[in-house]
């Protein structure tokens, strides 16, 4: 098929193709793409080129990014934060999430090492809860029998640290500060491996990861309630 | 590595619904149902992931702080990337860069008419016609005619919607979508002679 053997000319039909894809009945040129194979080719390459992008792969934003959202939610206060973790924010204590989650080990350690060295005299902690103990005894247990990684167990260590806040911290001492911001850091961490887990449950780092950070929370709720630590931390 | 939904975990509605009171959790999870969808959006129409990143967390915010107007009379997703494309449009907008071109709808100019290519392979036939290749080719596209492509014929709006979104005429926003088409098909082309040796 030539233009000469169409009363629309190839050049005119595809001046006026595009109207035509958008579905503008113009008869002319649909007589022309019917007897013109060229031009049906075009017409069905573009239609064809259309039709994929409603199927492109979906792209996935960097791992960080949920975490600089919930930053920035914070600081405009669309969310609500917790006293110690508002606090942690204002001193530079909780770092951009997108480093890796083992920052947070790094980040207990230092913060405990840290009140430690520092002391904090004056201190009036609450006798230690037996009750409390013994269920990080059992968190323990738990953990190393059916580390299963759920709800379960985050709720069983949210349950502990209740607890432990309730029965040892005192409000408004620095010890209290310290402790907390480790927790609420844990439990930002813990938060992100479970929400991970949830879309890909077959990550074995972030599954390894939740592992460690339940073990640090257990030590750090038992070290919280140890006369010990409390002695040397005073 | 499949996603699957592991049982006790919120669905969509319930999360729409938690957020709505402000709950954290069902944020996040509406976080992770969509941020692939609106990241993916976000950089087809700016072409930058850095910026896509940006507007990502921006439209996000802008969840946070419009989930309550949510009444569901369209579905959550659609409410979503429109939130989206606002916040990315607001964007461009305020960067200065024209969102579409000026130009009124016309008759395609000569140099643009696509020439005649008698015996050239058909690029469907061919295989050509790879989603990975024109993904990568859409951020070649000039910034007006990426806008249009993604608007139409990733995301599925019709003319109408997108000249509202765009300020400009419906035959303007056909007619850029066709010039866009056509730039595709020529950037596959050249793909496909370089596949080609």
């Amino acid at each position: 098929m030539t233009e000469e053997s169409a009363m629309m000319t190839c050049g005119e039909l595809r001046r006026r193709l595009g109207p035509v894809l958008e579905g503008e009945s113009e008869p002319e040129a649909l007589n022309h793409l019917n007897a013109c194979p060229h031009c049906r080719a075009l017409a069905d390459e573009l239609i064809a080129i259309g039709r994929a992008g409603a199927h492109l792969p979906v792209q996935e934003p960097s791992r960080g990014l949920w975490g600089r959202i919930l930053r920035a939610a914070e600081a405009e206060e669309l969310i609500e934060t917790s006293w110690a973790g508002q606090l942690a924010g204002r001193f530079g204590l909780f770092q951009p999430v997108a480093v890796n989650l083992s920052f947070a080990a790094t980040l207990v350690v230092i913060l405990l090492a840290a009140a430690a060295l520092v002391g904090y005299p004056g201190l009036n902690l609450s006798p230690v809860s037996k009750q409390a103990a013994d269920r990080i005894a059992v968190a323990r247990t738990e953990l190393a029998l059916a580390p299963e990684y759920g709800d379960r167990y985050a709720r069983h260590l949210d349950r502990i640290e209740e607890a432990v806040r309730d029965e040892v911290l005192l409000p408004d001492t620095q010890l209290t500060l310290v402790a907390q911001s480790n927790l609420d850091t844990l439990d930002r961490y813990i938060h992100q491996c479970q929400a991970r887990l949830s879309t890909y449950p077959d990550d074995e780092f972030t599954r390894d990861e939740l592992n460690r950070l339940y073990q640090q929370k257990t030590t750090l709720l038992q070290a919280t309630l140890d006369p010990n630590w409390q002695t040397s931390v005073r | 590595m499949s996603p699957r939904k592991p049982s006790g975990e919120l669905t969509e509605a319930e999360a729409i619904q938690r957020a709505q009171r402000g709950d954290l959790q069902a944020f996040e999870r509406l976080y992770y149902l969509h941020k692939g969808r609106v990241y993916s959006l976000c950089l087809r129409m700016l072409g930058n992931p850095a910026e896509a990143e940006d507007m990502t967390q921006e439209a996000f915010l802008q969840l946070f702080r419009k989930v309550k107007t949510f009444r569901g009379e369209s579905a959550f997703s659609t409410w979503l990337h429109r939130l989206a494309v606002n916040v990315v449009l607001m964007h461009l907008r305020k960067k200065g860069v024209p969102v579409v071109s000026l130009e009124e709808p016309s008759e395609l100019d000569e140099d643009e008419a696509p020439p005649r290519e008698f015996g050239s392979q058909d690029l469907v036939l061919a295989g050509a016609l790879d989603r990975v290749v024109l993904e990568r080719l859409i951020q070649k596209l000039p910034p007006g005619y990426r806008l249009i492509f993604t608007l139409h014929d990733v995301e599925g709006y019709e003319h109408n919607e997108i000249a509202e979104m765009l300020n400009c005429s419906i035959g303007n926003s056909k007619s850029q979508l066709h010039k866009a088409r056509l730039r595709l098909r020529e950037l596959l082309r050249g793909e496909h002679r370089r596949a080609k040796g």
